[in-house]
């Protein structure tokens, strides 16, 4: 056993290893096969160059300089500089519509840009303008830009604005077999290229990464004119550089992590012994939920710190915008409606042991179902009871969305954590063959957007936020008297608690299990209701954006205390709007938030078990 | 007078140097090489020509409250300028413009529009058109296939008038459309691509924000065709060319009509001749006298002396929609929800 | 004929991941480790491999890369779960929300970028036979998966690692007092698991469809879990499982351009249904029995005298 994994460590850590010498090899191939062509076409370049008449210095320059016209005067400004510093006799220009701008008209329309080919400028260059041809066009994004071409010998160089990547293609389209060009890089940088496309032609990208020199790099020797010929590689460095980072900020952490884990419990002669569990007081409980709080800020901070921004203001500026300015608390308070009610049902769910991960499947169907039933049933009745019947359909529906799976548990022993997470794409296609179908509103001219519900919750004063907010504490406190001061909540305790256990004390587990999962559904389709009432109002595509699972972080969190769900879940819904914050303010990536999602509850149920079992680190053998 | 009081605020941020903030939101991530990649181009575009405006965006805004709520957040943030660009923020934009009525608020693509909020569109069915020429050229077995994202009067337009295009050139020819019901789930995509050229199609079009498809097609060794943005890097043999969107000058003069005041609640809805669609580079393996055609038509839509949706044109059933001689208003464009003849392919029934 | 190959083309390519993601899923949990993460193993492999690739150009080191990631993430579950007994349906599911959101973070540089997919290589001589060409003309992922199947298959099935791996996850009790070790049997399979996890999303962005989008496994992680348990803990069943879904997605189009017109939202439940019905038709708490499914999955293994 102990062999077998060190085989399959050795042979993983080996295939790194040799998948770094195996590229290594491969860049090395690159240069090699192509260095040597294009070394002696440079030799010939640096020749032809010194006998050109051209102040290429001053030619590149002027070029890089400027890049994009706002009009044709500017144009003209930037050919009559050329032509000062160049001293050229013949310049060219037209602009888009074969209208004349500057010095000579060509004798011949401009054919489109994918049909110059390289022939076509050797023929202008030699035959027609003596050596320097300059135009300007408009490019398909609507810009102005120039372009100077010039032959040396039988090549013919083109110095254009293009952005690299698309560079390569074009060259690749048009035949050109090798071109110098003036290029702004990915991360803007200016510069020139040299590509070719004679070599692999699958290299090309790479090839003409290989060589592109930054202008600085560009040497002038007794003011003529040498482009380093050195084909090593500047790019060459950069792309070890920036390999040795990924190692560095990743691979290398996860090396040292799987090392130190193996060899401390894989390997060597310790072991982690957790005691007999202790029962969590309420203060190691609060404790365990402050402590997933601050372990995944300070995750999120070392974030900030990598991308280089100050933690400490990113703190700041996240709670200061969720909690104390009043469009965060707007924003905070509407989202943490649904995602506290349905919390506070997921609670009873997982407090009888159901792992109810449909939450999000749930509220949906509530959503669908109020507008179903508001919008094309109770269109006319009185407003109160358009919502209060509505209310209970939905609710109704919801728990209907989690029946199948609670049945399915019960009389068939099926996971109900894939079947309701199953009914969760179910529900989502469902809401989407409904709003491009048959629910589709006629006056919204084929929009995938159904009738807004006929009633809406209005808003309380002041706050600016829907009445639909004062669902939370009702239905949390409804919930947690449930589960604490009926026989329900102590069957689905004893359920939880041990399965086997409470049937022998005679507990109906099927029934509490059914009954438990159906209410947390029940909760989760009145969320839906009261969102629709409240803020969505109609129904469209993706309108939830993952409430159903943010409620499971929060019941989780609040240790399935309907009560402690009414402080946490506006907290945590805060803490993701103060996450989207940096978003705008930083420009930090969206995603983060549900990592920070992860790190919580990673953090929350270690904190728990470390209070739980008291782990010792011991030597094995000693028991 | 609350247009006095902005052109107020405006100036005096002028003065003070300061430039015009202007948010955008995205419904999709910036880098999908597709629709909010476009936009964010435009975005680029505009702080490179208008030094003084300060930009900033949402990117992968769920439509809905979601929605809302971001709008909110640019708006009390002192954005003063929002563009808003997918249909489905209608609701959200008009809920947070009543909010703030100081702030102008642009939304792509919808047809709702407050005092302060305006919205915009580009005929991007003029491109469809062109590229539906290529792609009708093209073609040798007469059969082109259309990776379509969701059943939307939007995507309805792109197929017919690509329809259009392609029999204009070949009458036999015939677009099978199917539907993948996302508009950016490449590995679906590219499977809808395989089916439809296993079903015998010889070019590969599709209205989706990724280019699976076009990769599925080079992979296939057939042609294809982009949308949104230039794909040819994604797939450089096989891509003929690409119905694009280049929203940068339309961002600009939006965004210079709001600094210099003389902005006012419309409705935009421009085409090639304000080049806000465009075709990308065509493939050189097209016949010269295609790509002729195609500058023509694009001349004609440049000086606007062409329309595509004129009469007779009759739907897929078979059945009269536009008489000979008739042209379809804008209105009847807008929500186009039957498919024309030559589309192999059904629409979800609408709600009426 | 054509047709068939290239369904039955269609429905490997489709499969491969689905095979990856539901051989170390199966690898798991025969120690009786409940892994719900895969969703995020599998965006994790898919993300690195991407980025590797895209970095240095070989997708051999992108693939090696994604499975020592998967690797080190099945190591640092063990961790949780087997040493510190953490609730695993909790651990599972904030790996899949770590996973997606780190996949997001490291991923954001690198949405749009190409990369030289891996290539597609015909076997010479199987490569012509029709029908079985459908097998050979695929890419080098899909026949290391036909390798990585082979050795599960034996491992599991022939050897005595196999019968000890099945017995930790069937009785750890016993086992441990036959003198196997529970925790290093876990340990092992977890993160080796998870090495195999990642390299069904690698699949994905290096050769299905190459490019890097965020969530771009789109729930195949879910589906994976349900071929496990579809399988019943075999590798040749797992086999099959993994292409049938394959070619249930493969079909999807293939239906929908012959115009029978049935609402296509509706078609694209069938997947989530078929797996629901599956589960039902299977999942028994008595088949599971029957068929040997691991008695003690899910469950942290805690000795005497420590509980």
């Amino acid at each position: 056993m102990k062999h077998l994994g060190f085989i399959f460590l050795a042979a993983l850590v080996a295939a790194v290893i040799l998948s770094f010498y195996a590229y290594r090899v491969e860049s090395g191939n690159i240069v090699e096969s192509g260095g040597e062509e294009l070394k002696e076409t440079l030799s010939e370049l640096e020749i032809a160059l010194s006998e050109s008449l051209y102040d290429i210095k001053q030619l590149i320059e002027s070029s890089t300089q400027s890049v994009i016209f706002d009009n044709e005067n500017d144009i003209r400004r930037w050919m009559q500089t050329i032509l000062d510093k160049t001293g050229a006799s013949d310049i060219y220009c037209i602009l888009p519509d074969g209208e004349k701008v500057y010095v000579y008209e060509l004798p011949f329309a401009l054919p489109s840009i994918d049909e110059r080919m390289e022939d076509w400028y050797q023929n202008v260059i030699t035959k027609e303008s003596g050596g320097l041809l300059v135009f300007g066009w408009k490019d398909v994004r609507g810009e102005y830009a120039v372009e100077i071409a010039f032959a040396v010998g039988d090549l013919v160089f083109r110095i254009s604005e293009y952005p690299l990547e698309r560079f390569s293609s074009l060259l690749k389209r048009e035949g050109f077999r090798l071109t110098l060009a003036a290029m702004t890089d990915k991360v803007g940088r200016k510069g020139l290229a040299l590509a070719s496309n004679v070599y692999k032609t699958g290299t090309l990208l790479e090839f003409s990464q290989a060589i592109s020199l930054r202008l600085e790099d560009v040497s002038f020797l007794d003011g003529e004119p040498v482009l380093v010929g050195e084909l090593d590689p500047l790019w060459m460095e950069e792309k070890r550089t920036q390999i040795r980072t990924f190692w560095t900020n990743v691979g290398l952490g996860a090396i040292l992590v799987i090392l130190a884990l193996w060899l401390l419990f894989f390997f060597r002669k310790y072991k982690l012994v957790l005691q007999s569990p202790l029962a969590l007081s309420t203060r190691q409980q609060i404790l365990a939920s402050i402590i997933a709080v601050i372990v995944s800020l300070g995750a999120l901070s070392a974030l900030v710190f990598i991308l280089g921004r100050s933690p400490i203001n990113a703190l700041r500026e996240m709670f200061s915008w969720a909690f104390l300015t009043r469009t965060g608390i707007i924003e905070t308070l509407t989202r943490s409606v649904p995602v506290t009610l349905i919390a506070a049902g997921l609670c009873v769910a997982f407090e009888a042991g159901m792992w109810n991960i449909g939450g999000e499947g749930q509220f949906i169907i509530g959503a669908i179902a109020t507008t179903g039933f508001s919008v094309f049933l109770f269109r006319e009745w009185p407003a109160p009871f358009v919502l209060i019947l509505t209310f209970l359909i939905a609710s109704l529906a919801g728990a209907l969305w989690a029946l199948g799976p609670a049945v399915m548990k019960v009389k068939l022993g099926v996971s109900e954590i894939l079947s309701t997470l199953m009914l969760n794409y179910v529900a989502l296609k469902l809401l989407d063959y409904l709003v491009y179908g048959p629910w589709k509103s006629a006056e919204v001219k084929n929009f995938p957007l159904t009738d807004p519900v006929p009633v809406t919750l209005g808003k309380i004063p002041i706050l600016n936020v829907h009445w639909g907010v004062l669902s939370i504490p009702i239905v949390a406190v409804f919930v947690w008297f449930l589960m604490r001061a009926s026989i329900f909540g102590f069957e689905w305790k004893a359920t939880g608690l041990g399965f086997e256990a409470a049937r022998q004390a005679g507990i109906p587990v099927d029934k509490s299990q059914v009954f438990s999962l159906l209410l947390s559904g029940a909760v989760a389709g009145l969320a839906g209701a009261v969102h629709m009432f409240g803020a969505q109002y109609v129904l469209q595509h993706g309108f939830s954006p993952g409430y159903g699972y943010t409620a499971i972080i929060v019941a989780f969190i609040s240790n399935l205390n309907p009560l402690a769900v009414l402080l946490t879940g506006p907290l945590i819904t805060g803490l993701f709007v103060g996450n989207a914050r940096l978003e705008l303010t930083m420009n930090f990536p969206v995603s983060v938030s549900y990592l920070v999602q992860g790190i919580i509850l990673v953090s929350l149920i270690l904190v728990r078990n470390v209070f739980l079992y008291n782990p010792r680190i011991v030597k094995r053998g000693v028991n | 007078m609350r247009k006095a009081g902005l052109l107020a605020v405006v100036l005096l941020a002028v003065a003070l140097g300061f430039g015009l903030k202007v948010g955008f939101v995205y419904v999709g991530p910036v880098g999908d090489a597709g629709w909010s990649y476009a936009h964010d181009q435009g975005r680029q575009y505009l702080e490179k020509v208008l030094p003084g405006v300060e930009t900033a965006y949402f990117e992968s805004v769920p439509e809905g409250v979601e929605a809302t709520v971001k709008l909110r957040q640019l708006a009390a943030s002192g954005f003063e300028l929002i563009y808003a660009t997918s249909y489905g923020y209608m609701d959200s934009v008009l809920e947070v413009a009543k909010e703030f009525p100081n702030t102008i608020f642009m939304h792509c693509s919808g047809f709702k529009r407050a005092e302060n909020v305006g919205t915009y569109f580009g005929r991007i069915y003029q491109a469809d058109f062109l590229v539906g020429i290529v792609a009708g050229a093209m073609t040798k077995s007469n059969l082109i296939g259309y990776v379509a994202p969701h059943p939307i009067p939007e995507v309805v337009r792109g197929i017919n008038a690509f329809t259009l295009g392609a029999r204009l050139v070949n009458p036999n020819a015939k677009v099978k459309v199917v539907w993948v019901n996302a508009w950016f789930d490449p590995a679906t995509e590219k499977e809808a691509a395989l089916s439809l050229i296993e079903a015998g199609c010889d070019v590969i079009a599709h209205g989706q924000d990724s280019p699976a498809a076009n990769q599925a097609a080079q992979e296939k060794g057939v042609w294809s065709i982009g949308y949104n943005t230039d794909m040819s890097k994604f797939a450089p043999e096989s891509h003929l060319t690409a119905a694009i969107w280049n929203w940068g000058p339309l961002y600009v003069e939006i965004t210079k009509s709001v600094m210099d005041g003389t902005w006012k609640s419309e409705d935009l809805w421009p085409g090639f001749e304000k080049g806000v669609v465009d075709i990308a580079p065509i493939h050189p393996a097209v016949p010269k006298s295609v790509v002729k055609l195609v500058e023509t038509y694009k001349y004609l839509f440049q000086k606007g002396e062409y329309k595509v949706f004129k009469g007779p044109l009759y739907d897929n059933e078979g059945n009269l929609r536009v008489k000979e001689g008739e042209v379809m208003t804008d209105h009847e464009i807008w929500d186009m929800y039957w498919f024309v003849q030559g589309v192999e392919g059904s629409l979800p029934s609408s709600g009426e | 004929m054509e047709t068939v190959d290239a369904l039955l083309q269609a429905t490997i390519r489709a499969g491969t991941p689905l095979l990856y993601a539901a051989l170390g899923e199966l690898v798991t949990e025969k120690s009786g480790v409940l892994n719900l993460g895969v969703e995020g193993f599998m965006l994790m492999g898919a993300v690195s491999g991407f980025i590797v690739t895209n970095i240095t150009g070989s997708a051999f080191m992108g693939i090696c890369v994604a499975a020592f990631v998967g690797f080190t993430m099945g190591t640092l579950y063990a961790f949780l779960t087997v040493e510190f007994a953490l609730n695993q349906v909790v651990t599972g599911l904030a790996f899949v929300l770590g996973g997606t959101g780190l996949s997001g973070f490291l991923g954001k540089g690198y949405i749009g970028k190409t990369i030289s997919q891996v290539p597609v290589w015909t076997v010479p001589v199987l490569g012509k036979i029709p029908v079985i060409r459908a097998f050979f003309t695929q890419d080098w992922l899909v026949y290391f998966s036909y390798l990585l199947f082979l050795l599960v298959w034996l491992v599991v099935k022939k050897t005595r690692i196999g019968m000890e791996l099945s017995a930790v996850g069937e009785n750890p009790r016993s086992a441990d007092s036959a003198g196997i070790s529970v925790y290093r049997y876990r340990f092992l399979a977890s993160a080796l698991g998870g090495a195999l996890m990642a390299l069904g999303g690698a699949h994905i962005s290096l050769a299905y469809a190459p490019m890097w989008v965020e969530n771009m496994t789109a729930g195949r992680g879910w589906i994976a879990l349900v071929i496990v348990i579809f399988a019943f803990w075999d590798p040749l069943r797992a086999l099959f499982g993994a292409y049938l879904f394959g070619g249930v997605s493969a079909l999807q189009y293939r239906v929908q351009t012959l115009n029978i017109g049935v609402s296509p939202y509706i078609l694209g439940m069938l997947p989530y249904l078929v797996t629901i019905g599956v589960m039902i038709f299977f999942s028994s708490e008595r088949a599971r029995r029957l068929l040997g499914a691991p008695s003690s999955l899910g469950k942290p293994y805690l000795r005497e005298g420590e509980k």
